[in-house]
């Protein structure tokens, strides 16, 4: 579904041309090319190219919502690689880094609460791990609450 | 908001069938006349309101049932991660009333759309 929602903002982003279009072309570019890596079984090549995406400058005319979209939907995915990689500690700092950009009650903040208490569980730490997939379940539920047409959309 | 939305729509519609109107027609010639205009106008603007009243509610009531069944499936799906850990914690209160709390949640998520969609796998 993140993939979907993200899929949305790339196409009107890039009606737009410029810069913006640049960088979401080249975050469009990195996440394919991840997924070509990861079917290869390639998880820290895929988790180095997608690392090497968030840590670059993002042009000016990005506007912030679409800006934080396509960072958090890569820090999710980042987060997730890292649990798979046993690497529970560093699934956390980008799953706050994710987190840190904004928590608006869209999938990217669900799928990012979801990716923390995954490594919170792989941490040990099961009661936090808890509280993170609760928090993504309730974002779940408004966002279930808007798709039968009981929210604003 | 859509309630406000959908009356200042009907009063624009109402407002632009009277402009319309007023340059088209003569003025009417007698009181028979005068009526079966009336008449005429009142019938041409109720079908147009029906119309419109028809496609808001329509908008406003159409599920996005794939997302709401993929969704549905994540709640239901964070429900057992949850009560999982529950489960390695026995006589944890707190993850025992998160447990209950997320069933809850799936239960309820699983019913409002099976309400109005049919899910492949609810």
């Amino acid at each position: 579904m993140t993939r979907a929602a993200l899929l949305v903002l790339a196409g009107t982003i890039l009606a737009c041309g410029g810069a913006a279009s640049q960088w979401v072309e080249s975050a469009a570019a990195a996440n394919a090319q991840a997924d070509v890596l990861l079917r290869d079984g390639q998880l820290a090549a895929a988790s180095k190219l997608l690392d090497g995406f968030v840590s670059r400058p993002v042009p000016g005319g990005v506007a912030g919502p679409d800006r934080r979209a396509v960072l958090a939907d890569a820090y999710a995915r980042l987060a997730v690689l890292a649990v798979q990689a046993h690497e529970p500690a560093r699934a956390l700092r980008y799953a706050n880094a994710g987190l840190a950009l904004g928590e608006p009650a869209d999938v990217f903040t669900s799928a990012l609460y979801t990716a923390r208490g995954r490594a919170q569980e792989a941490l040990g730490h099961d009661v936090e791990a808890a509280r993170e997939y609760e928090a993504a379940q309730r974002i779940a539920e408004a966002l279930l609450e808007q798709a039968l047409g009981g929210g604003d959309r | 908001m859509t309630r406000l939305f959908a009356c200042a729509l009907l009063a624009s519609a109402a407002c632009s069938h009277a402009v319309r109107e007023s340059p088209d027609r003569p003025p009417p010639t007698s009181s028979a006349e005068d009526a079966r205009a009336v008449a005429a106008v009142q019938d041409e603007k109720a079908v147009e309101l029906d119309h419109i009243l028809s496609s808001l509610a329509l908008r406003e009531i159409a599920p996005d049932c794939p997302r709401a069944c993929e969704l549905a499936g994540q709640i239901c799906e964070l429900t057992g991660r949850i009560c999982l850990l529950s489960s390695r914690h026995e006589g944890e209160a707190d993850l025992a009333t998160r447990c209950t709390a997320a069933r809850q949640r799936c239960q309820r998520a699983r019913e409002r759309v099976a309400a109005v969609c049919s899910c492949s796998t609810p």
